[in-house]
């Protein structure tokens, strides 16, 4: 038992030690070849990136804004679908959820690379449009996924009932179908989101370089550049995905915190 | 000395007190039921006494032996849950196996076990099926006889039947008797289902509240229950005080609210059944006026007004009232009266060293 | 006669589903389409107009492409594999905590909601030979120069690029797990015990098969991500062998466009892959686990 103990202990803290590590060099003045702590502290990488012209801060708006809508869209479109999927019998329905699923599996390089064309065709490339909407093709499966085992979960019962007592499609939505998807809500924003502002691969190719977000401004700085800057461009990336999962959650109040439930 | 003898046991979920110092006594080979609303600790109990949970003070003792701190795969205490938890990625077979595959018996014992159990469940030539593949019954059954092959010295039951639905919960009943008698086994049953515990115990114990309030043989905790809580967790009564002396009445009954009970001393608890009633004038018979009649098969149940009071008896056969008759209700003393005079034994049921 | 939930509806589903359908179709399924027929040499803007096998050829006849292949499966093996053990023992041991550990339970899942690019500077900064580890080592006298530190970035060994998929990874093994886990060691669990069974009888006979759906279906997401993903392995990979998808990517973007069919086979041949593995998986479990929980 006690060995369990330290075995878990030690996994579990070397998963967060390099947090430590990130944090200490955001806060680097100077940190020599060879020493284990930085011999200086200071806020060099953080005024950098809080300069009022540095591209960060049009970056971050480009990616919450981007974001933000990628999980707003995703979310309102997944949830008749997943009640569609959940509630109803219908032909096709198998390759319907064959489809849904599909893009957790199928690379993204492939669709990308392969729509690019068309989509410099059509005008949607190196636009905001262009990439929110190949950002869809990657969220959808997780939101649908996620509306899908809500509606499973809480069955047909309470439309049924909702029905009974002669509440039209509105109200059934408005005070009972809102309630039971709170939890989805919440798991699902947090997913969603994380899974669109982190994506790299599509938001470069599809966006041309015209469409800068966070992770396109930092990725030329993992392999060579400034270690601080890196730094502070990564907690700052990190905490703004927090700082939207918290406001989700704040916002729908998910009061008995089910929505871990719904991961899967 | 007791079988199994639990001595002030206590247990506290997040500050709480859900287990409040119980004690109690059980005979080898006693069919003991706990009963009570739900809440009120009866599994909790079981868990304790199954080791699934360790107790904040108090001790158990099986067989002699001081189980307290034993953890539950080295106790031979075996539980058989609510919704029979079979595991659903093994067989029949090998679920009834599984404890003995456990302690490392031998394959063939093990197979040879199996088929007794399975004669004993009547489920022979079921061995290869899996849990999903059988009816809510078998399943029980299934999870009985996983339970029986480790031949425990204690079995427990947690609500063995209430996953049934009625028709079967009758056959379940007298299959599970019929085993703890076959086998000598003594046996704890939780169960919030009365009519059960009476049919089913030896001895019936009443919790509330994480207390023991009283624990006696079937008769006495139906017809003389120690308070209106218990009174009411198997059905229909009055409470009334009647001075009584040697048999005779020493003064007109009185009826009694649940709150003046509590600090009456010679208040009694009339079953219904316990009153017939007359059209002639008897002895000490409380006079009432029939209020009105329910039809209930077997019998019907006649509420009558005493005193202004509200009060209720059983008429049986076709013998029929009208709302507003005058009638005679007679209590049968015997009944409700305990051996007068005799000191109570304690609640624990543990005979006093 | 008001129409009925679960009955045979004509269209009210397939509007429910169309704005999801409509993006995945012209989106998701267009560019896989067309992703196949450029591979097929269907590439009119540069005149190519003909289908043409020629490009498959010369994709599976290179030697490069056994060494992609090769170095994409061992990338994505061991990091799953790895990653599995530990989530699955991670869900375990949490699973068993008799009280929930609020600062474990929030600490762990961090990890997950770091985007990847974040993740490999992490542990660039833990495992590169300038990082933290080789420091600690020089420190304690075992080596006298950071080069001496194996190289584990930029390496043929992918060591950095394994350790940044198992950072992330086991996290979220052990969300989909422990879920699960804890379920059963509630329930079923209880019973064993009851039953006998030592604790590590439990884990072996009871959790570890209830909870195989859970586990594998975990690490096949993890396996097709890794499988398919780009950024680590482009930014962290050795020259050579790269992986598949990032060979694909460079065939992409070489300024000779007669490049593209080439990439267009290798994404192809990446996705049918990761499909029939998914298929096995799927096809596999089906056979493994009869029961439903």
């Amino acid at each position: 038992m006690r060995l369990n103990k330290i075995f878990s202990l030690t996994i579990f803290y070397l998963l967060i030690t390099p947090f430590i590590v990130l944090i200490l060099w955001s806060f680097t003045q100077t940190w020599p070849a060879g020493e284990l702590l930085p011999s200086e502290f200071g806020f060099r990488g953080w005024r950098y990136i809080l300069e009022p012209h540095s591209k960060v801060w049009h970056s971050l708006l480009v990616s919450l804004s981007l974001s933000g809508a990628v999980t707003l869209i995703s979310l309102i479109i997944s949830i008749p679908a997943g009640k569609a999927i959940a509630h109803y019998d219908f032909v096709g329905k198998s390759l319907v959820e064959t489809l849904i699923l599909a893009p957790i599996i199928v690379p993204p390089i492939a669709v990308g690379m392969g729509i690019h064309l068309s989509f410099i065709k059509y005008g949607l490339a190196d636009s905001f449009l262009g990439v929110l909407l190949i950002h869809l093709t990657v969220t959808l499966p997780y939101s649908v996924r996620i509306f899908i085992s809500v509606f499973k979960a809480a069955g047909t019962k309470w439309d049924e009932q909702g029905r009974t007592l002669k509440a039209n499609w509105w109200a059934r939505f408005r005070y009972i179908t809102w309630y039971l998807i709170k939890p989805g809500l919440v798991t699902g924003s947090a997913l969603v989101f994380n899974v669109s502002f982190s994506q790299y691969f599509l938001t470069f190719l599809i966006g041309g370089g015209k469409v800068i977000t966070l992770p396109l401004i930092l990725f030329p700085f993992i392999n060579s550049g400034d270690r601080v800057i890196a730094s502070s461009l990564s907690l700052i990336f990190i905490l703004s995905s927090l700082f939207f999962m918290i406001i989700a959650e704040k916002c729908i109040e998910d009061n008995q915190r089910q929505s871990e439930f719904y991961y899967l | 000395m007791p079988y199994i003898q639990i001595q002030k046991l206590s247990k506290l979920y997040k500050g709480q007190v859900v287990i409040d110092h119980i004690s109690l006594c059980v005979n080898h080979g006693e069919f003991v039921v706990l009963v009570g609303p739900s809440g009120c600790g009866k599994t909790t109990t079981l868990k304790l006494l199954a080791g699934l949970i360790e107790p904040d003070s108090g001790s158990i003792t099986i067989d002699g032996q001081n189980v307290t701190n034993l953890s539950a795969e080295k106790r031979d205490v075996v539980m058989v849950f609510q919704d029979n938890l079979l595991f659903p990625h093994i067989t029949v077979a090998q679920n009834i196996g599984f404890g003995l595959k456990m302690k490392g018996v031998k394959e063939d014992k093990i197979k040879a076990k199996v088929q007794e159990m399975l004669s004993l469940i009547q489920l022979e030539g079921m061995e290869e099926r899996y849990p999903d593949q059988l009816s809510g019954g078998q399943r029980q059954r299934v999870a009985l006889a996983r339970a029986l092959a480790l031949e425990p010295k204690v079995l427990l039951l947690d609500e063995p039947l209430s996953s049934l639905d009625p028709a079967l919960r009758c056959d379940m009943r007298d299959f599970i008797l019929e085993i703890h008698k076959t086998l000598d086994m003594t046996t704890i049953c939780v169960t919030h289902d009365c009519e059960e515990a009476l049919h089913m115990a030896d001895k019936i114990a009443a919790m509330f509240e994480g207390s023991i309030v009283q624990y006696a043989v079937p008769q006495e905790i139906y017809y003389r229950p120690l308070s209106g809580k218990v009174a009411h967790l198997f059905g229909r009564y009055n409470i009334l005080e009647c001075p009584l002396f040697d048999g005779t009445l020493l003064q007109k009954c009185k009826v009694l609210t649940e709150a003046q009970a509590l600090t009456c001393e010679t208040v009694v608890y009339v079953r219904p059944e316990s009153i017939w009633i007359t059209k002639t004038p008897t002895k000490d018979a409380l006079i009432g006026k029939v209020l009105r009649t329910i039809f209930i098969g077997e019998k019907r149940i006649v509420c009558f007004s005493y005193n202004d009071k509200e009060l209720v008896a059983y008429s049986w056969g076709r013998q029929e009232y009208k709302a507003g008759d005058k009638l005679f209700f007679n209590i049968r003393w015997e009944d409700c009266l305990g051996k007068s005079g005799e000191e109570d034994e304690n609640i624990s049921g543990c005979a006093h060293i | 006669m008001r129409s009925l939930i679960l009955k045979k509806s004509t269209w009210l589903p397939y509007l429910m589903l169309s704005p999801v359908l409509f993006i995945l179709g012209a989106f998701f399924i267009g560019g896989i389409l067309l992703a196949f027929l450029q591979s097929l040499g269907y590439f009119p803007i540069i005149g190519l107009e003909k289908f043409t096998l020629i490009y498959y050829k010369e994709v599976i006849t290179s030697p490069d492409f056994m060494a992609a292949l090769g170095h994409s499966f061992y990338i994505c093996v061991v990091s799953t594999l790895i990653s599995t053990v530990i989530g699955v023992y991670l869900a375990y041991y949490i699973a068993g905590l008799s009280h929930k550990n609020k600062g474990i339970d929030f600490l762990y899942k961090i990890p997950i909601a770091v985007p990847h690019i974040v993740a490999a500077l992490m542990i660039v900064f833990m495992v590169s030979q300038g990082g933290i580890i080789a420091r600690l080592v020089m420190k304690m006298g075992f080596i006298s120069e950071p080069n001496q530190f194996p190289s584990l970035i930029y390496s043929k060994n992918a060591i950095g690029i394994i350790l940044i998929y198992i950072w992330k990874e086991v996290p979220f093994i052990t969300l989909m797990v422990y879920t699960v886990m804890a379920n059963i060691q509630k329930n079923l669990g209880e019973v064993a015990l009851t039953l006998g069974a030592s604790k590590r009888q439990v884990f072996y006979h009871v959790i570890l098969p209830l909870s195989t759906p859970a586990i594998m279906s975990a690490s096949v997401i993890v396996f097709a991500y890794s499988f398919g993903a780009f950024e680590i392995p482009y930014l962290l990979g050795a020259t050579y062998p790269r992986t598949l998808p990032v060979w694909a990517y460079l065939n992409y973007i070489s300024p000779d466009l007669t490049n593209r069919p080439i990439a267009m086979v290798i994404s192809m041949i990446i996705t049918v892959l990761a499909i029939i593995m998914v298929w096995l998986y799927t096809a596999s479990l089906k056979k493994l686990v009869r029961y439903k929980l």
